[in-house]
């Protein structure tokens, strides 16, 4: 979507981090914005941040696992504006830990948020972006973790990976009725996300060790504070990658890689697959099947 | 793990299809077997397929999204065997059709079974595996749909890489406990999946024009579709595949590997992408 000005746009988890820094950049552009977030303080502050009179963003407080909820967001988003052209799946909260010190709770959290929650997105925009005909997108917040494995972050990982994969088939999907589809690939960025756990609703609270992810400072073991240290020296700010997203919806980039140092070590993982390929071609030769 | 002869394995969607070829290559190697599904019938007759009389084998109705159930079944495993060694978490179902013609109960039932009745796998099975201290083994089953997205196949593409995150994740967490992770990864093997709407839950049918998974839906184009066919295996050799990976640790079991090529393919265009980006970023002076 090369012309984006005058065009709207919806952005889940736009009180802070990434999801606000979109929004800016996308009004910025000239494009109306919905700031849509669970956070009620903070989506004032934001909503407050862009002018008092600045009549072209407006704030929906919103929780986007509640499907009832996201489908009146989208009523008054297309009240307030007539129509919604760019849908952005960007809230997302995190746990950590060994996947045996998971509790469901954990799951259903991060789980509901991270994939249902994009899920309802989806199901609730994409049939009225279809409906006006004026084309649009479809961006999602993935990871780096949608496309590399880390150790602790098997739950996160999984919805990572998930969104990803429907990104991808959603593209496919869509390339033949003028609605772009990306998903962001971030490495680290100055956000809340270690924080996440400050909306965590009180029925999915865990008595496991798992309430928040953090960068394991206290961590003793020498090469994972080098990680960690190499992680924080690449960490950009939430700005940056707003104006990244505007360019990729512009481009209609399948992917927005942030973090292109990254290239290194999703080889790498390409590399494993393809050396397993390659003993279980051996394996089939071997049986003759 | 490479000692399985007297091992216990407790398989999910174990009444037909890759589940059972996976329990029958698992006796045939000697380990107790736990045949779980949500198919009773089915599951009944799969159980008397092996030597009547064995001892080997029990037979538990389950549906993997309920997980008291799931609890359950594992007591059951538990009271019969002693414990359990191996888990495969195999039950899947598919759906089809664009994404515009999705309902949310074709989400609901897909995810609830590909991804959540894993998750309830692993959130049972693995503190009772760490726990004997015996070592162990979990098998999820994905698919070659876990690491290629088709247009038709989102519901399908998002619950299978979702388990290849968490598998892969899994396997880094486990590594030091004597627990082995393995992703299943098939191409075309000839079982029910097609037809994985026969054991859909009347809360979640949905009026959408949402469809049995079939190969029409993956949007090949003739040559590729002969291929695909021309490449289908027989479960038996699937089973005898994730035996192989079970013993020697495999992180992924790809039984086609003539897939090979598009999944390269796949990271060709994200190396591209990364370069444009690092390009926007010299722009930028980021």
């Amino acid at each position: 979507m090369e012309d984006v000005a005058g065009k709207v746009a919806f952005v889940t988890g736009a009180a802070s981090g990434m999801g606000l820094a979109m929004a800016r950049s996308f009004a910025a552009a000239g494009m109306k914005v919905v700031l849509a977030d669970v956070e009620e303080e903070a989506l004032e502050q934001a909503r407050a941040s862009f002018g008092p009179t600045n009549a072209d963003v407006i704030a929906v407080r919103v929780d986007v696992t509640d499907r009832d909820a996201m489908a009146a967001a989208a009523d008054r988003t297309e009240e307030a504006f007539g129509k919604v052209h760019v849908l952005v799946n960007n809230a997302g909260v995190a746990v950590g830990g060994s996947i045996a010190d998971m509790a469901y709770t954990d799951w259903d959290w991060v789980v509901g948020v991270n994939l249902d929650g994009v899920v309802n997105g989806v199901q609730t925009f994409l049939p009225r972006i279809l409906a006006h005909g004026e084309g649009g997108h479809i961006v999602t917040t993935a990871s780096l973790a949608g496309l590399l494995p880390f150790e602790g972050l098997g739950v996160y990982n999984a919805t990572k990976y998930a969104v990803v994969g429907m990104s991808e088939a959603l593209r496919q999907d869509l390339a033949e009725q003028n609605v772009g589809v990306s998903v962001l690939c971030p490495g680290l960025v100055n956000t809340n996300i270690f924080d996440s756990g400050r909306n965590r609703p009180t029925e999915l609270q865990s008595d496991t060790d798992t309430a928040t992810i953090g960068l394991a400072d206290d961590a003793d073991d020498e090469e994972r504070q080098l990680r960690i240290e190499a992680a924080r020296a690449t960490a950009l700010e939430p700005d940056v990658v707003g104006d990244m997203v505007l360019h990729g919806i512009q481009e209609n980039e399948a992917y927005i890689f942030t973090h292109p140092e990254y290239v290194k070590e999703v080889t790498e993982r390409q590399e494993e697959l393809s050396a397993s390929f390659g003993r279980w071609r051996a394996y089939r030769e071997e049986q003759g099947i | 793990m490479r000692e399985l002869e007297g091992k216990v394995a407790f398989v999910t969607g174990a009444a037909s299809g890759l589940g059972l070829a996976m329990a029958r290559s698992f006796a045939g190697a000697g380990m107790k077997v736990a045949l779980a599904d949500i198919e009773e019938d089915a599951l009944a007759r799969a159980h008397a397929s092996f030597e009547p009389g064995n001892a080997g084998t029990i037979a538990l109705p389950l549906d993997v999204t309920n997980r008291d159930a799931v609890a359950e079944a594992a007591d059951r495993t538990e009271a019969a065997f002693g414990k359990v060694h191996v888990v495969c978490n195999n039950a899947g179902v598919a759906t089809g059709g664009s994404f515009a013609d999705l309902a949310y109960e074709d989400w609901d039932w897909v995810l609830g079974v590909n991804l959540q009745g894993v998750i309830n796998g692993v959130t049972t099975f693995v503190p009772r595996i760490l726990a004997h201290g015996e070592g162990g083994h979990v098998v999820n089953t994905a698919s070659m749909a876990g690491l290629l997205a088709f247009g038709k196949a989102g519901i399908y593409n998002t619950t299978k890489y979702a388990v290849l995150g968490m598998s892969e994740a899994m396997r880094a967490d486990l590594a030091e406990q004597n627990v082995g992770v393995s992703v299943l990864c098939p191409g075309f093997v000839n079982t029910n999946i097609f037809e994985s709407g026969r054991n859909r839950p009347a809360a979640l049918q949905a009026d959408s024009d949402a469809t049995d998974l079939g190969l029409d839906d993956a949007g090949l184009d003739p040559e590729a579709r002969e291929a695909m066919l021309a490449g289908m295996i027989e479960p038996a050799v699937v089973g005898d595949m994730v035996l192989h990976g079970v013993r020697e640790n495999e992180a992924f079991i790809f039984t086609h590997p003539d897939f090979e090529p598009m999944v390269g393919m796949r990271h060709a265009e994200m190396a591209a992408s990364f370069e444009r980006w690092q390009a926007y970023r010299e722009k930028h002076g980021i």
